[in-house]
Parts: structure tokens; C-alpha cells; sequence
């Protein structure tokens, strides 16, 4: 079994961080994987491009309180971190690594929405191969 | 904690049933609710089972029981929920008067979620749902 969730930084995807640490006390032998992607579509994201340090420091600042929040619970957590289009990035590490369930935050879906009219998280959902879980 | 599953009798909802029994586990507290929606409008043989009050709850208990029996045999204690009408709305309404903790559904179903464009049941539930939704593929 092993459980990805979306992380972006936002509270909605620590919540989502929290349910895959209340599931990963549901299945033992479980693993974790927390999955950043970096849109350098968006501007901010495009500048750090230009310097690998200052990519670095931003993406530890995205996943620092996620990985906390799993740490704290005894939990190892396998990070990856993703650059390009969020929602196509996830579909491709998803069903390339045989995940077996994906988490997501409705608030990164909202935001996923905004790129692309409407049915980015149905897309998401349809060719994902692995359940997936919208935390509110 | 509360689960509730929409189940429709296909294969895809037995799943999602087997799911949220995974999600809830051992615990003490553990209910799962199952929820069918009969949709009138939808097939003709629910709508031709409107006429007939017997073969309504024949119809409805064969979509259920499956479920139910799952539940019982894994110790869950079990509600019904029947509902008629349109299933997303039934759905997110039911959603609404109830403490459910989590709603677990099917990629897609027999009719309502295939017919409907390609699982946009799932969808519409999935974005106006006030509570954790799973789609178990």
C-alpha cells in the first residue's frame, strides 16, 4: 500500500496531510509519500528557476510544515518533488509509481481549476489508475 | 466515525464499499451508512418499478444486500439510507442533514454515473460535498 498526498504548503493540504497519517495507522506497512510540483508557469516559480539555491530553500519552505506533521507522528516520509504542469506532473508520478491511493486538497483543485476551465480535477480523477481522496 | 457509501449494485460501488470497511477498521465507534439512490427519471426499470411497491423494495434490497452483508460479516453496524430522485442532488442534500465523517464512492457505476457523461456524479458530489470524498477506482 503506499498513499501520496498533494502537498502545496497551503492549511487545506496539511489537512490532506493529516488523513494520510490517521490512513497510515490504518494500514500498517504503509508508505508516504509527499509530492510537490513546481509550476513555473506562475511567475514567482519561474524566477527561482533561475537560481538553484533559492529553488531549494522555496521548495523546503512548501514542505517543511507537511513534513513535520509526519514526523512528529514517527512516520518516514518519501518526498518527491515534481516541475511542470501540476495536474499532468501528478497523473504521470501517480501512475508510474503504483501509488495506491492519492490525496488531494479541494483548495489545490480549485486552484488547478483556474489553469485549464473547470474539469482539471475531474482529470486528475479520471486517469489517475489509483484511488484518490478530496479533503475539504 | 461515521462513512457513508453511495453503492448503485455495480461492481465499481462493491469496491468502494469494500474500501470504506478497510477505512474504518477495528474501530469501536465504526457505522457505515450505505446509500442508494433510485433515480425514476433515469432508467426504465425504475421507473417501471414506480408502479409496483413490491418490486421497488425487491429491487432496492437486491442493490443493498450485497453491501449490508459485507458490513456484517466484517462486525460494522450498518444504516440504509434509500433515497429516490436525482443522485447527485440526493446525495449532497442527504450529505447536508447528516454527520456523516467521510462519503466513499465508485468511479463510476452501473447507469447514473456511466450515462451521465462520464462519472460526472461523482463529480458534482465530489466539489459541492461538505465532508471528505474518495473515489475508489
Amino acid at each position: 500500500m503506499k498513499i501520496a498526498v498533494a502537498v502545496d504548503g497551503s492549511d487545506n493540504s496539511l489537512r490532506a496531510t493529516d488523513y494520510a497519517i490517521m490512513l497510515m495507522q490504518q494500514f500498517s506497512g504503509a508508505k508516504l509519500e509527499l509530492i510537490h510540483v513546481i509550476d513555473f508557469n506562475k511567475e514567482d516559480e519561474r524566477l527561482l528557476k533561475q537560481s538553484p539555491n533559492s529553488l531549494d530553500k522555496y521548495q523546503k519552505k512548501k514542505l517543511q510544515s507537511a513534513l513535520k506533521l509526519v514526523k512528529d507522528k514517527g512516520i518516514v516520509a518519501e518526498v518527491t518533488v515534481l516541475q511542470g504542469n501540476p495536474h499532468q506532473q501528478i497523473i504521470k508520478h501517480v501512475n508510474t509509481n503504483e501509488i495506491d491511493h492519492l490525496i488531494l486538497s479541494s483548495r489545490g483543485l480549485r486552484l488547478l481549476k483556474n489553469l485549464v476551465m473547470g474539469s482539471v480535477s475531474q482529470k486528475v480523477i479520471k486517469h489517475v489508475n489509483s484511488s484518490v481522496t478530496i479533503i475539504k | 466515525m461515521k462513512i457513508a457509501v453511495a453503492i448503485d449494485g455495480s461492481e465499481h460501488a462493491f469496491r468502494a464499499a469494500k474500501y470504506a470497511l478497510t477505512l474504518l477498521g477495528n474501530r469501536q465507534d465504526a457505522e457505515l451508512e450505505v446509500i442508494s439512490v433510485t433515480d425514476y427519471n433515469k432508467v426504465e426499470d425504475e421507473q417501471l418499478l414506480l408502479q409496483n411497491l413490491k418490486s421497488l423494495s425487491l429491487y432496492q434490497d437486491r442493490i443493498v444486500r450485497p453491501v449490508v452483508e459485507l458490513a456484517e460479516k466484517a462486525g460494522v453496524r450498518t444504516t440504509i439510507t434509500l433515497l429516490r430522485g436525482n443522485p447527485d442532488q440526493e446525495i449532497i442534500n442527504h450529505l447536508q442533514t447528516d454527520d456523516v465523517e467521510h462519503l466513499v464512492l465508485g468511479s463510476r457505476g452501473m447507469n447514473m454515473m456511466q450515462e451521465l457523461a462520464l462519472g460526472s456524479v461523482s463529480r458534482s458530489v465530489m466539489e459541492q460535498a461538505n465532508c471528505p470524498v474518495t473515489i475508489v477506482k
